[in-house]
């Protein structure tokens, strides 16, 4: 009976302890992985617009420059985000960013794509939060495998909306980007998430041109 | 013959540590070479296979497994006497959680980037086997400041293998090291399956067999 008595205490002493310090250290560190989370997105945003950038822009200047470029509208209740490189914002934006989500291999795969005002031709894609396998899946995150989108469609040679991360031999395609070797499951959910992508975006087209 | 640079245990700790001179250094031996954690035991593999594609994070993984295998065996070598039996490995398995989520944390504050490079694997440190593995097997049984010398060991032993694999197989798999381009494009051909899981596997099992070569595990050692 002392015995059990004894084991209960310790166990509840151990685990309140425990969850102090977690929340204290999630609490220190809570506005610093905060900002990082908002850098890290409207630096993605500017990049992928290719938004001119100062050299080793810091935190704020990104903001103050997503606020005075970006414009946030929606897209067939999507939201987007418009560039204009010119203030005040005249005509049609100079390039669009479409921000998605899809399920990886591990977890949630979101990215964000930018496309000329044509809303077919790609200017460029990061995927900026994963939780695919370091080294494999996970190299959709490096530069090679998002370098290969700027100027891609999102429509194949004979018009259908879709997009493919095949094989190298296959890259000539339009609408075909070289997959990661090793990481097959992963290459077919992007291929998944930006088909779907397509599909919904060819949609808007029609409505709009009706 | 007294030494004059184990100065740690002079002080402090009354646990038998003024008659540890040899342990200490026993102890460091032990983890670093004789019984390294990776190579003669084979613990902490998962890790070891999924983050040494490259030197950076494989480096980093090293000191993530440094802070929290030394703290975690000082602070289960302080509560061993306290601890119940019967839920000691919960116990165990709670501290670890505990300084993990704290190096976690840490990274995804100050070291944003190599957080996402190491993505899930920082947390999988709480089910890392050398952690656990030397909470029971020396942590329980010995004074604090040996135990924490005994983390220090077997995680710089971890980091020591982690680093050696790495430089193998970014060199050969990537051409570089640390990022930094060292073998040309223009007349390497970079072997893409030393960046795969089974370029891991080859390197791991070539350095296991040179250590066993150079330095053969007694019989009695290897429990035959």
């Amino acid at each position: 009976m002392r015995d059990n008595v004894r084991t209960l205490l310790f166990a509840a002493i151990l685990a309140a302890c425990c969850s102090f310090a977690l929340v204290l250290a999630s609490h220190y560190t809570e506005p610093h992985r905060r900002q990082n989370e908002e850098a890290d997105r409207v630096r993605n945003l500017l990049f992928v617009l290719e938004v001119p950038l100062p050299q080793d822009a810091n935190a704020e200047t990104l903001t103050r420059i997503s606020k005075t470029s970006l414009r946030e509208g929606t897209l067939g209740g999507e939201p987007i985000f418009e560039y204009f490189p010119d203030m005040p914002p005249t005509g049609t934006p100079d390039a669009v960013a479409i921000p998605f989500s899809g399920p990886g291999v591990w977890g949630q795969i979101h990215g964000i794509l930018a496309l000329e005002s044509d809303l077919v031709t790609i200017r460029g894609v990061r995927f900026y939060k994963h939780e695919e396998t370091p080294g494999l899946g996970g190299e959709i995150g490096t530069a090679w495998f998002q370098e290969q989108f700027a100027g891609k469609k999102l429509v194949s040679a004979s018009g259908t909306a879709e997009f493919r991360v095949a094989g190298r031999a296959e890259t000539n395609a339009q609408n075909t980007v070289d997959g990661i070797t090793g990481a097959t499951m992963t290459s077919l959910r992007v291929q998944d998430m930006l088909t779907s992508l397509a599909k919904y975006l060819s949609e808007q087209r029609h409505a709009t041109a009706k | 013959m007294p030494q004059p640079n184990e100065g740690p245990h002079s002080h402090a700790n009354t646990g038998g540590c003024t008659s540890c001179r040899g342990l200490c250094k026993e102890a460091l031996k032990e983890g670093i070479y004789k019984n390294n954690p990776v190579t003669c035991q084979v613990l902490g593999i998962c890790s070891c296979l999924a983050v040494t594609n490259r030197l950076e994070n494989a480096l980093v993984m090293g000191g993530a497994l440094l802070f929290v295998l030394t703290l975690s065996n000082l602070l289960v070598s302080l509560l061993r006497k306290q601890m119940p039996h019967r839920i000691r490995m919960v116990a165990e398995v709670a501290i670890i959680a505990t300084f993990v989520i704290f190096f976690d944390q840490f990274l995804k504050a100050f070291y944003w980037d190599m957080s996402k490079q190491l993505g899930p694997y920082v947390g999988l440190i709480i089910t890392n086997c050398i952690v656990m593995g030397r909470a029971e097997a020396f942590a329980l049984q010995n004074p604090p400041l040996l135990s924490m010398l005994d983390g220090i060991a077997n995680a710089l032993g971890f980091a020591a293998v982690l680093a050696l694999i790495a430089v193998a197989r970014e060199l050969i798999g990537s051409g570089s090291l640390l990022g930094v381009p060292i073998l040309s494009d223009a007349w390497y051909v970079k072997n893409v399956l030393f960046v795969l899981a089974p370029g891991a596997f080859f390197t791991a099992g070539f350095l296991i067999w040179a250590m066993n070569a150079i330095h053969p595990r007694q019989p009695s050692e290897s429990g035959v």
